[in-house]
């Protein structure tokens, strides 16, 4: 049996690796590797609360202000906490803006480089042969729209910034809210990104994407998996902060219904990982387990979180399952339109967020750190559910424990059989040319994987082997 | 052609309507017939979050898109580039080869040593895993020069945390002593556009910049927040925030702007608007430019514990240098012996070895009336920025209530 080991996986966010096994010509199974550890959650432990949302958003560059949002909600979760409405809209649409970033730059400078020749120069080249099947005229007005993305993109965590302070790692977003005041400069300049970022948005990025869908039909097929997904709910309402204004929810086999914390469980079965209990189920008020590099079987530091036992995916494709009544597949074009149309959700929204901002009323209530106390932050990032929980003791943090949208999206198997979403996506896509094997990033990257968050959780105790893949 | 003197006015000055990435850019396009093509960049990617090069994409006017097509030949950066796997790795290492003694090597994220550097497998070399370590050594010797981009490439930053579970150096620390007098720290967590962009260009064009004790680039990082701070009245008059959101000076819920070497509050992030930065945010500067950085300067909201107020400077210049923490004369005063000693002598040493001898203590030339010291002498003497706020003397005074600002007040009448 042919096996393909491809590392780095380049465009996305902190390379991984990802290895496949072949059987006439078809992908028969898949391991998605993350290979590199920081261990954020043991530097956690012992700082002081309030230091928790700067030091968490620094988990992942891309989405660093989903870390500081669900970092924040856990630690008011540990103390009754009042939030103010302007302080909600200002979270949300920092938020929302570093979403569109996210989105845009996911399509355009990471997945369209997979289906169209842009240039003929590094970084573009060397690169896989594979016929670009566009019209000429289209692949000309792609390439120039992807280098237009490097501006809209920027735009929009421009938008973000406006009241952030600055992206990526903002600063305004603070436990007991905002601490920027919407004032009528900041609402302009953020109407005018806005403006840009819809055209661009609602025009280009949609032409785009249906160009790459009638040119490449075969990928309305590839990457289909079972329809589980599982949303923690996007944002806050700014009417009812405790509440996500878009709510959570799991679907497993088609069936709709509301998400239980004590029905997920994490394994570290097939991880670089032992303790005495292989499994865990949340809430996740624990100590992470040492890890072990020459355990058995395991194959990633990445570990393997499921809901009611079963493999759930998250990111756009849930929320438009849970919220925009979408029921077809769950293809590598379905999971890019999933994305896009999210985009424009997003747009809408922030148009109406941005004028309800008050500007003479305060955004900011200060949150004083408890000595002792649980709290849980849950919340959707771009790619899916996040949870941030802390415990608290002597007013210093006891644990802190943050499981990722990767370890949902790409984590390891449970068992033999149940395998992580991207390693079934992956399963029975066919592979036209072995040397070429353009086919495996595709699916790989419809999900818009991301491995700077998924290897957080380490703590080597042995001396390791330097290893090799056969 | 700008020469070189004018070039370092430009950019300390972040003159109305100046974006370091135009005038860089302008300047590498005039000066494009002194080279025989196009600057060669290896861009690696460590142990690290991307925010570095996520902020280098949001740099302005140009976007980089045309900066990474026109202006330099970017061979290899994993969250840009078309290829993938082990081809993109040989073509790192071929590049490499091509350009011996000429590219130049960018580094973001912090470098794993623990094991031979096992725990950041960055890519599949031909014979096996490809760890940071390894790339950055094998790259190094053939570096023209190496730039660490970012905190955690610098100085370990954010992920040599105690416990440092995987033992992560700064570049500096893990280079070759032949290679180390390559290294210019663009530091910052994450680094800012202009900086990189900014020092890129005097690299190619003037070749080696000014450097301070830590191998930043002057130019950017030679005055602290401090100096250049806008609320930086409102200190002088004992007008301090009481919590994050208020408008008054930070200083007393944890601003570190004091020994924080960072050019931003003139030059702000993202769009240069006058509120993109911590003060502008009215939350306190995490001094994340610094070496130490972040455990030194946590925790982030805590006020420095004032001991004596004024008069502190040689006490406090004595800690900047034992600890290594900002350039010494651009502390003024006052911060926190038992907050750097207790923490930073406990974690800090563990985390870093210490860089070049700090320099020779530069005479100060102390503003009587507030005890404050000059910037630091940029080595240009006709370059030496205006204060940023005149002497207050005129401001009415009133009566504080918090004891520190009651400390400041007694000085006052001294005097
Ligand atoms: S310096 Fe900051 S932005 Fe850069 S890799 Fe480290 S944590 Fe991320
Ligand atoms: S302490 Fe901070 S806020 Fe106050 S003047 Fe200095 S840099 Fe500005």
């Amino acid at each position: 049996m042919a096996k393909i080991l491809i590392g780095p996986v380049t465009r996305e966010n902190t390379p991984m690796a990802v290895e496949v096994s072949l059987a006439n010509k078809v992908i028969s199974d898949a391991k998605i590797m993350g290979r590199h550890m920081r261990g954020f959650e043991y530097m956690l432990a012992g700082l002081v609360p309030s230091d928790a949302p700067y030091f968490t958003e620094r988990i992942c560059g891309i989405c660093s202000t989903a870390h500081t949002y669900a970092s924040c909600l856990a630690l008011e979760d540990a103390t009754t906490h009042d939030l103010t409405k302007n302080g909600v809209l200002i979270r949300n649409i920092i938020f929302l803006g570093d979403l569109l970033q996210n989105h845009l730059r996911h399509f355009y400078l990471l997945s369209v480089p997979d289906y169209v020749h842009l240039a003929e120069e590094p970084p573009w080249l060397p690169r896989y042969t594979f016929r670009d099947r566009l019209p000429s005229a289209v692949t000309k007005r792609i390439t120039a729209n992807y280098f237009k993305a490097f501006e809209v993109s920027r735009d929009a965590h421009t938008l973000s910034a406006n009241f952030g302070g600055r992206t990526p790692h903002t600063w305004s977003i603070q436990p007991g809210g905002a601490t920027v005041q919407p004032t009528g400069e900041k609402i302009m300049r953020a109407l005018a990104n806005l403006r840009l970022v819809k055209e661009f948005v609602t025009g280009a990025y949609r032409e785009d994407l249906l160009a790459l869908v009638e040119a490449y039909p075969e990928y309305s097929e590839y990457g289909s998996r079972p329809h589980n997904y599982i949303s923690f709910g996007l944002v806050r309402d700014p009417d009812k902060p405790s509440e996500p204004f878009l709510p959570g929810g799991a679907v497993l086999e088609g069936q709709k219904e509301a998400v239980e914390v004590t029905a997920i469980s994490e394994s570290i079965e097939h991880s670089w990982y032992s303790a005495a209990k292989e499994v865990e189920e949340g809430p996740f008020y624990h100590r992470s387990p040492e890890p072990d590099r020459q355990k058995p079987g395991a194959y990633s530091f990445i570990k393997a979180v499921r809901y009611k036992g079963k493999a759930c995916e998250g990111g756009p494709i849930a929320r438009a399952v849970l919220h925009g009544g979408y029921q077809g597949g769950n293809a590598v074009w379905n999971r890019h339109l999933a994305r896009q149309w999210e985009a424009e959700r997003a747009v809408e929204l922030m148009e109406r967020w941005i004028n309800q901002l008050q500007e003479n009323q305060p955004s900011y209530v200060q949150w004083e750190s408890p000595e002792a106390g649980k709290g849980q932050g849950l919340f959707d990032a771009m790619r899916g559910p996040l949870g941030h929980w802390v415990e608290i003791a002597g007013g210093k943090i006891k644990n802190y424990t943050v499981v990722t949208p990767s370890v949902w999206n790409m984590g390891t198997r449970v068992g033999a059989e149940n395998l992580s979403p991207l390693e079934e996506a992956l399963i029975g896509t066919p592979i036209e040319d072995v040397e070429n094997p353009v086919e495996i990033g595709r699916v790989v990257r419809s999900f818009d994987p991301c491995t700077a968050c998924a290897v957080h959780v380490i703590t080597p105790t042995r001396k390791l082997e330097p290893f090799r893949i056969v | 052609m700008l020469s070189r003197r004018e070039f370092i006015k430009a950019c300390l000055s972040m003159a109305a309507g100046l974006s370091v990435p135009a005038l860089s850019r302008s300047l590498m396009a005039e000066a494009a017939g002194m080279f025989s093509h196009k600057p060669v960049v290896i861009y690696l990617e460590a142990v690290t979050c991307t925010g570095d090069l996520i902020s280098l994409l949001n740099a302005r006017d140009p976007d980089i898109g045309r900066f990474i097509r026109e202006d330099i030949d970017l061979r290899y950066q994993t969250t840009l580039m078309v290829a993938e796997g082990t081809p993109a790795v040989n073509y790192m290492y071929q590049s490499a080869e091509e350009h011996w003694g000429e590219y130049i090597l960018i580094i973001e994220g912090a470098i794993p040593v623990r094991d031979d550097g096992i725990f950041g497998v960055i890519g599949e070399a031909e014979n096996g895993p490809l760890t940071a370590l390894r790339a950055v050594r094998d790259l190094a010797p053939g570096a023209k020069y190496i730039l660490p981009f970012g905190v955690c490439a610098c100085f370990g930053g954010q992920y040599a945390t105690p416990p440092n579970p995987s033992e992560v150096r700064g570049v500096w620390a893990v280079l070759d002593q032949r290679d180390k007098g390559k290294v210019v720290n663009v530091s910052g967590c994450p680094g800012h556009p202009d900086w990189l962009i900014g020092t890129l260009t005097h690299l190619m064009v003037y070749g080696m910049p000014e450097l301070d004790a830590h191998r930043r680039p002057k130019v950017f990082f030679g005055r602290t927040v401090h100096d250049l701070c806008p609320r930086r009245r409102l200190f002088e008059q004992g007008i301090f925030a009481s919590q994050p959101g208020e408008s008054g000076c930070l200083y007393k819920i944890g601003c570190k702007g004091p020994v924080a070497g960072c050019d931003v509050p003139l030059r702000q992030w993202n769009t240069y608007y006058h509120w993109q930065w911590p003060i502008g945010c009215n939350v306190p500067c995490i001094a994340c430019t610094e070496p130490g950085y972040p455990t030194a300067m946590m925790p982030f909201y805590q006020h420095l514990p004032d001991i004596n107020v004024f008069g502190t400077h040689a006490a406090s210049r004595t800690i900047a240098k034992t600890v290594g923490l900002g350039t010494g004369a651009a502390i003024a005063g006052h911060f926190a012996a038992s907050l750097i000693t207790r923490r930073v002598q406990k974690n800090y040493r563990k985390l870093q070895e210490p860089l070049p001898p700090l320099p020779a203590e530069p005479t100060p030339t102390a503003d009587l009336a507030f005890g404050f010291e000059a910037g630091p002498d940029l080595g240009e003497p006709d370059l030496v920025v205006e204060q940023a706020q005149p002497p207050v003397t005129a401001m009415p005074r009133k009566e504080f209530k918090s004891p520190l600002a009651r400390q400041i007040q007694e000085k006052w009448k001294e005097k």
